[in-house]
């Protein structure tokens, strides 16, 4: 059977540098290859480089061939041009700006569609294939819900009936149930158009659920390929094996999460050797020398390492994450009086929209972990504004149990550590600030360490670190003050998997030493089971349950704790050792 | 959202703004008013202007002009009189200002009308060409052109102009209005340098505008998007210029503010007979009658082009329909 | 030299101009000490004439120690004006953006009105009606100018203020001046500056225009707006009396839009990256 996609040699150069490196890859009809890797590492690229779209300055080399049709990228566009919408699609992340916010869904739709067919008729069976009601035709994109316009966009790509669709993260901007939704969504028209999916992704589960193939990509490099079973039960790669590791698992707590120390190189940076190299702890001579070459690691799969992985160096590699005894819940220091009691929290915001939050009532105890999940518009931001005061709820209370002013009860930490951080102050001036809202105990050298930073970072400027290190950064100057609760407003969402464990396991070693109660909100259920003892589970700004973190989500009570359990992508492999994918 | 309710909300809409410009206009007319006030000196005496401050004549005109009641009654009077078309009487040269007003408006109408038209078919495609093929030489160069322009002051402009095309190569007349009328080709003849000159500077500045405009529309991802599914040059091109319509559109007020300042300046430069150079005329020899009439009348203008700008804003754009329905 | 070469030939090309220009405005009493000496005698002189370069006005005054002697007042005012029209605008605009409220609206609704208007004619009118004078018109022009600038530092500051790095200083329970000058500002300058660079610019045109139609500086002062309002008669007699002064503001307005182009793409990239 030929391939519905083939890609060799592909090679995307811009002026700063090389972006990928002789990346191959392939795809047949109906099947769903995935393209797995972290920030840099080149998958976004690579998709606009298959369809020609890459911005300006940014070239590229290769071969693409598309069933019969075969293209030089770099050559002449127009055969590629050509390609584009009736052999190949593309569907991008974002829902908000895909479409043109001045025409109307069916005008959108209809533009791609064969001249003959454009009609009402087919416009409405076009938006019918993605569970869309005839009456959107002749809505606004801004009228529509993220979900609801992601289908309208897939349908818009639909329209000329390519052979292959590239997804760029599609999901990944939406809520978790609706991702289920629409990777359903994907997965039957795939199924009945015989179409191939090339799908891109950081989200491990994701790919290991939907995808039959996958590439791993590593700073512009793909490191192995092979089929999603293989590769996730089995790595033959050091870095398929560590991000692998480092996915928080849904259905039980470790003690802590195996990471790779230091963050994702850009792929211009590395010159010679494997780009692997600097952080692979089974890296020798040769690696730093000699850039891999692809060589074959089994029954259609491939691996780019000098020292591939071994059956029996899995064994020890998953030693590591061992699953651990829940922490027992910590008592009470005043036996019985919780550091803060919210009760009957209630906010609106103006006009008919539905309140914020309605009637929350938690209680979080000294030194407890406690987590807070919830999708978008559950209220789980607005609970965590009011508490460190930068809203103010319009009914309820919240009552803490020790004194002194609000910043040294309560700091908190927020999701994008880039915006977190004032970019025209340095490191050390921002950490002095904030030590000195506290008792002035703590020195910006002792906040550096505690964070596990280098003491030379204070002179640094923000735009200077990694995501990883503001983040660091952000949660030093959070402690600063000395507060007795950290709350973590999605703190590890925008950071790339790897980092993401360090920074978890980080988190887990600052509320045992120090004692600090932490309250971890998020939508990301696998995450809140590494960090929380205790859940509470919020919708529309309700708790709809609330427990012993074990409780919540190995035996959830509720409907609809029941259905976000069950939307997580992957969640039903156990340890990624490839018990069996959940079908549909 | 059903077409009925649409149109009411839209109806809606323009109903608020107009009273609102309305409103805006009122409080203008009261500063305008206050200009008499505003000028040093004795009012009674200002309005006499070049004529003898006899105390008869000084009583006469604080009779004529009710410069002893409280200035509430006084501002009365004035509005009254506006509304029913009397602006009062040049101080200089004692005729109606309504009547000196009238012989001039025509002139400015077409000479602003014909540097609208010489800026839009000229700087419009201009920028967004440019922005089609931003950072190349020809775009570099027309931008720095662009820059130039802005900044380059009407008067001066305009004097190097006639000293080039009207003085040496002799292809316009260098001074003067020609015939009056509407269809008078000698007028229009007249008008092309003046109307260039201004064409040059308020040219520049809707070329940087389109262009900026065009260019956001094309970094966003709908138009990589169209592109992937296949949509020709041309349709891409339709989707990029029906958004970047409405900023540019909506920045046509800010052009219009210029264009008064602009017109002023040409016609002095000029020596045309519009309300511009008579503005700056009467200003200097304080004829404030007159400076008010054309004060308020500037402002009537503007706030109806912002109106109109609010209008076309409703119209163009799905989103702001949406949120001023709401 | 390399140094030069970094920067890009953008600010080297137009501050050869500008630095000439500033120059003149500094030394002028002192390189050109009678430039308004008139020759009543002498008259209209075209160009090239023996020891006038550019020949000389109706009033006998050499076009070009005129037009060096015009250099201060294209300078000081222009810069007054921008550097006042910031300082309110970072002022008010800061207050606006970061307190919001009647404040914010009240400003905002006074910044509509003003920038509705057209700043010559409203300066005409009231700097005309008050009194011409120098001064008068720079102040006139710096409040009609400022609207502009608050709502630039207006809406700069409330990009900032949404971002978390404030939120997280309201969180360390740090006062409200503190955030606004120690963490607003040093952000929101940048862009400022750029703008404060082609505010300058703005001005030069418009105090130019302004005296070119009779106001702002007094009728003997060197001045090139004055000088071309004068010469307009001399477009046949001495067509440099017109050129010298037009072509000096047209180059020195258009050094300084492209000089404050070139600052405001820098400001706005390294705004982007943070």
């Amino acid at each position: 059977m030929s391939a519905a996609l083939d890609v060799a040699g592909l090679r995307v150069t811009a002026p700063a540098g090389v972006l990928v490196e002789s990346l191959d890859l392939r795809v047949d009809p109906g099947r769903t290859l995935a393209i797995v890797g972290e920030s840099g590492s080149g998958k976004s690229m690579t998709a606009k480089a298959i369809i020609g779209l890459l911005p300006a300055g940014v070239t590229a080399t290769g071969t693409v061939r598309v069933g019969t049709a075969t293209v030089q990228l770099g050559g002449d566009q127009r055969v590629l041009a050509g390609l584009r919408g009736t052999r190949i699609g593309l569907l991008l992340q974002n829902p908000f700006t895909s479409l043109s916010p001045v025409h109307r869904c069916g005008a959108q739709l209809a533009a791609a569609l064969p001249a003959a067919a454009r009609t009402a008729a087919e416009v409405e069976r076009r938006l019918g294939e993605v569970d869309l009601p005839g009456r959107v035709a002749r809505m606004y994109p801004f009228e529509l819900s993220g979900g609801m316009r992601q289908r309208v966009a897939l349908a818009a790509s639909l329209a000329s009936d390519p052979d292959v669709l590239i997804g760029d993260e599609p999901t990944t901007a939406l809520d978790v149930t609706t991702q289920r939704e629409v990777l359903d969504l994907l997965a039957g028209l795939q199924r009945d158009r015989r179409m191939a999916l090339v799908l891109i992704t950081h989200d491990l589960g994701v790919a290991r659920e939907r995808a039959d193939d996958l590439v791993v990509m590593y700073a512009g490099r793909g490191v192995e390929r092979g089929a999603a079973e293989a590769l996730f039960g089995g790595p033959r790669h050091p870095y398929t094996a560590a991000l692998r590791d480092s996915d928080p698992p849904l259905d039980h707590r470790v003690a802590r999460l195996p990471t790779l120390p230091g963050s994702v190189p850009r792929s211009w940076e590395i010159t010679a050797g494997c780009a692997f190299a600097a952080r692979c702890a089974r890296a020798a001579a040769r690696c730093r020398t000699d850039a891999p070459v692809e060589a074959p690691a089994g029954a259609g799969r491939t691996v780019s390492c000098w020292f591939p992985l071994m059956e029996d160096d899995l064994a020890m590699g998953s030693a590591a994450a061992q699953p651990a005894d829940e922490p027992p819940a910590t008592a009470t220091v005043d036996g019985g009086a919780p550091l803060v009691r919210v009760a009957g929290l209630t906010r609106r915001f103006g006009g008919d929209a539905p309140p914020a939050l309605d009637d929350v009532s938690i209680r979080i105890d000294r030194g407890e972990a406690v987590g807070v999940v919830g999708e978008s518009g559950s209220g789980k931001t607005t609970l965590a504004r009011c508490l460190v005061g930068l809203e103010h709820p319009d009914g309820g209370r919240i009552d803490w149990s020790a004194a002194g002013p609000r910043h040294r009860l309560v700091q908190i930490v927020f999701q994008d550590p880039a915006s977190a951080l004032n970019p025209a102050m340095s490191v050390g001036a921002a950490l002095g600030e904030a030590a000195s809202r506290g008792d002035g105990r703590r020195s910006v050298g002792d906040l550096l360490d505690l964070v596990g930073l280098p003491a030379g970072y204070a002179r640094r400027r923000p735009a200077a670190l990694s995501g990883g290190e503001q983040q660091r950064v952000a949660i030093a100057r959070a402690l600063a003050p000395d507060p007795l609760l950290l709350i973590c407003d999605e703190a590890v969402s925008s950071l790339d998997v790897s980092v993401q464990a360090q920074i978890l396991n980080l988190l887990g070693d600052l509320h045992r030493r120090l004692g600090l109660a932490v309250l971890f909100i998020t939508h990301d259920l696998a995450v809140v089971r590494q960090v929380a003892t205790r859940l509470y589970v919020l919708r529309a700004g309700r708790v709809v349950e609330d427990g012993p973190t074990e409780s919540v989500l190995g035996a959830p009570a509720d409907a609809y704790t029941r259905a976000l359990f069950a939307s997580v992508p992957g969640g039903h492999a156990v340890d990624g050792r490839g018990e069996g994918r959940v079908d549909g | 959202m059903a077409a009925s309710s649409t149109r009411h909300g839209v109806v809606h809409f323009i109903a608020v703004r107009l009273a609102a410009t309305l409103a805006l206009l009122l409080a203008v007319s009261f500063v305008v008013f206050g200009l008499l006030h505003l000028t040093p000196g004795d009012p009674a005496r200002n309005l006499l202007g070049p004529r003898a401050p006899s105390p008869a004549a000084l009583a006469a005109v604080r009779a004529q002009y009710h410069l002893d009641r409280p200035f509430l009654i006084q501002y009365g009077y004035w509005i009254g009189g506006v509304l029913s078309g009397d602006f009062g009487h040049s101080i200089r040269s004692g005729e109606a200002v309504t009547a000196a007003l009238a012989d001039r408006v025509q002139l400015t109408v077409q000479l602003a009308g014909l540097a609208f038209v010489m800026t839009v078919i000229s700087a419009v495609p201009l920028g967004v060409m440019a922005a089609r093929r931003a950072g190349s030489v020809v775009d570099r160069t027309v931008s720095a052109g662009a820059v130039v322009g802005v900044g380059a002051p009407t008067y001066a402009v305009g004097l190097l102009l006639l000293y080039w095309l009207g003085q040496r190569l002799r292809w316009f007349p260098v001074f003067g209005s020609g015939r009056p009328g509407w269809w008078s080709a000698d007028r229009w003849w007249h008008l092309v340098l003046p109307a260039m000159t201004l064409a040059i500077g308020i040219g520049a500045l809707v070329f940087k505008l389109t262009r900026t405009a065009v260019l956001a529309e094309l970094h966003q991802d709908y138009v990589t998007f169209a592109r992937s599914r296949g949509l020709s040059e041309r349709a891409v091109r339709a989707l990029v210029l029906r958004n970047a319509f409405i900023p540019v559109a909506t920045s046509l007020g800010l052009v219009f503010s210029f264009l008064f300042g602009g017109t002023i300046l040409a016609e002095v430069t000029f020596s045309l007979k519009g309300i511009g150079a008579y503005l700056a005329s009467s200003v200097t020899f304080k004829d404030i009658p007159v400076v008010q009439a054309i004060t308020l009348l500037t402002a009537a203008v503007i706030a109806l082009t912002a109106l109109a700008v609010d209008v076309v804003a409703v119209v163009a754009d799905p989103r702001v329909r949406r949120r001023a329905m709401s | 030299m390399s140094a030069l070469r970094r920067l890009g030939w953008t600010p080297v090309l137009c501050g050869v101009p500008l630095v000439a220009v500033v120059a003149c405005a500094a030394l002028g009493s002192w390189l050109v000490p009678d430039a308004t000496r008139q020759d009543m005698a002498l008259g209209v002189v075209k160009a090239g004439s023996a020891g006038h370069l550019l020949g000389t006005d109706k009033l006998g005054r050499d076009i070009f120690q005129l037009s060096i002697a015009g250099a201060r007042s294209a300078v000081v005012g222009p810069v007054c004006i921008a550097i006042g029209s910031m300082v309110l605008g970072v002022l008010l605009g800061t207050l606006a953006g970061y307190r919001g409220g009647w404040l914010d609206i009240g400003l905002s609704k006074y910044a509509d009105l003003l920038l509705a208007m057209p700043t010559t004619l409203v300066a005409l009118v009231v700097a005309g009606l008050v009194g011409g004078g120098y001064w008068v018109t720079v102040a006139v022009l710096m409040v009609l100018f400022s609207p502009t600038d608050i709502r630039l530092v207006r809406s700069a500051v409330m990009t900032q203020v949404t971002r978390p790095y404030i939120e997280s200083a309201k969180v360390l329970g740090l006062a409200d001046r503190r955030i606004m000058f120690r963490h607003i500002l040093p952000n929101v300058a940048p862009v400022a500056l750029a703008t404060m660079l082609l505010n300058v610019a703005f001005a030069l045109v418009g105090m130019s225009a302004l005296s070119f139609l009779g106001l702002g500086v007094g009728p003997g002062e060197p001045d090139w707006g004055r000088q071309l309002s004068d010469a307009r008669k001399l477009l046949v007699a001495n067509p440099a009396a017109v050129i010298a002064p037009g072509a000096l503001i047209i180059v020195t307005a258009a050094a300084i839009n492209l000089l404050g182009d070139w600052v405001q793409e820098r400001a706005e990239r390294s705004a982007r990256q943070r």
